[in-house]
C-alpha cells in the first residue's frame, strides 16, 4: 500500500480529523454563525465510538 | 441506548436547572479526560465478553443480533469511558433532537475501526499499528469528544 494510503488508514488520521471538525464546530458555534449543535454531536459520538472500538 | 438515554434524560433535564446538570457533566468530562490522558486509572462499567463469532450465524437474525451487539458496544470491552461520557451527556446536557446525532457518530466510530483494519492489511497488523498510536490518540479522541460536548453545552446546541 501506499504512503498516502497508509497515512489515511493511520488511527491518527480521524482523531486528528476530528479535533479539526470539532474546532471548525466551535468557531461557529460560538460567534453564533451556523448551527453546528448537530456537528458537534456527531463529532463527540463519533470519538467515543472510536475510542471505544480499541484494536477492534 | 442513545434514544433510552436521551428519554430518561428527559426527566433530570426537566427536573434540574442547567447550571446544575452542566456542573455535573462538567465534572464528569474531567475525571474522563483525566482518566483518557493517562493522569488517573480507573474501572468503568462494561460487558466483558466478545460477541461469540457463531451468533451471526444462528437463522436468519443471527447477522443482525451480530452487528447490533458489536456496533453498540453492548456486549464487548470498553477500553474507553468516552462512551459513558457521551451517555452521560446525552441525559444531562444534549436536548432530545440532538441525542440522535450523537449515537449516529458513536456508530460511525465503531464501523470506522474495523474498515480502517481491514483496509490496512489481511494480517491484523493494524492492531500493532493501533497499539503503538495509542497512547497519542486516545487523549486526542478525549480532547475531540470533551470539547465538542462542552462547547455544545455552552452553547445550547445551537
Amino acid at each position: 500500500m501506499r504512503g498516502a494510503a497508509r497515512r489515511a488508514l493511520h488511527p491518527l488520521t480521524p482523531a486528528l480529523a476530528l479535533l479539526g471538525v470539532v474546532g471548525a464546530g466551535a468557531a461557529l458555534a460560538v460567534p453564533g454563525t451556523a448551527p453546528s449543535g448537530p456537528l458537534l454531536a456527531v463529532a463527540a459520538g463519533c470519538a467515543a465510538g472510536f475510542a471505544n472500538s480499541g484494536s477492534t | 441506548m442513545a434514544c433510552v438515554a436521551a428519554v430518561l434524560g428527559a426527566l433530570p433535564q426537566a427536573l434540574a436547572p442547567p447550571p446544575v446538570r452542566a456542573a455535573l457533566f462538567g465534572v464528569a468530562a474531567l475525571v474522563v479526560l483525566g482518566r483518557e490522558i493517562g493522569l488517573w486509572r480507573f474501572r468503568v462499567p462494561e460487558n466483558a465478553r466478545l460477541v461469540p463469532e457463531e451468533v451471526q450465524h444462528r437463522a436468519e437474525w443471527g447477522a443482525l443480533q451480530f452487528g447490533f451487539e458489536m456496533g453498540t458496544g453492548m456486549r464487548t470491552y470498553s477500553p474507553s469511558a468516552l462512551p459513558h461520557l457521551a451517555l452521560a451527556a446525552v441525559v444531562l446536557v444534549v436536548p432530545l433532537p440532538v441525542a440522535p446525532a450523537v449515537a449516529a457518530g458513536f456508530a460511525a466510530g465503531r464501523l470506522a475501526m474495523p474498515v480502517m483494519s481491514n483496509g490496512w492489511s489481511d494480517d491484523g497488523s493494524w492492531t500493532e499499528v493501533w497499539s503503538a498510536a495509542e497512547r497519542v490518540v486516545r487523549p486526542v479522541l478525549a480532547s475531540a469528544c470533551v470539547g465538542a460536548l462542552i462547547v455544545g453545552a455552552l452553547t445550547s446546541w445551537y
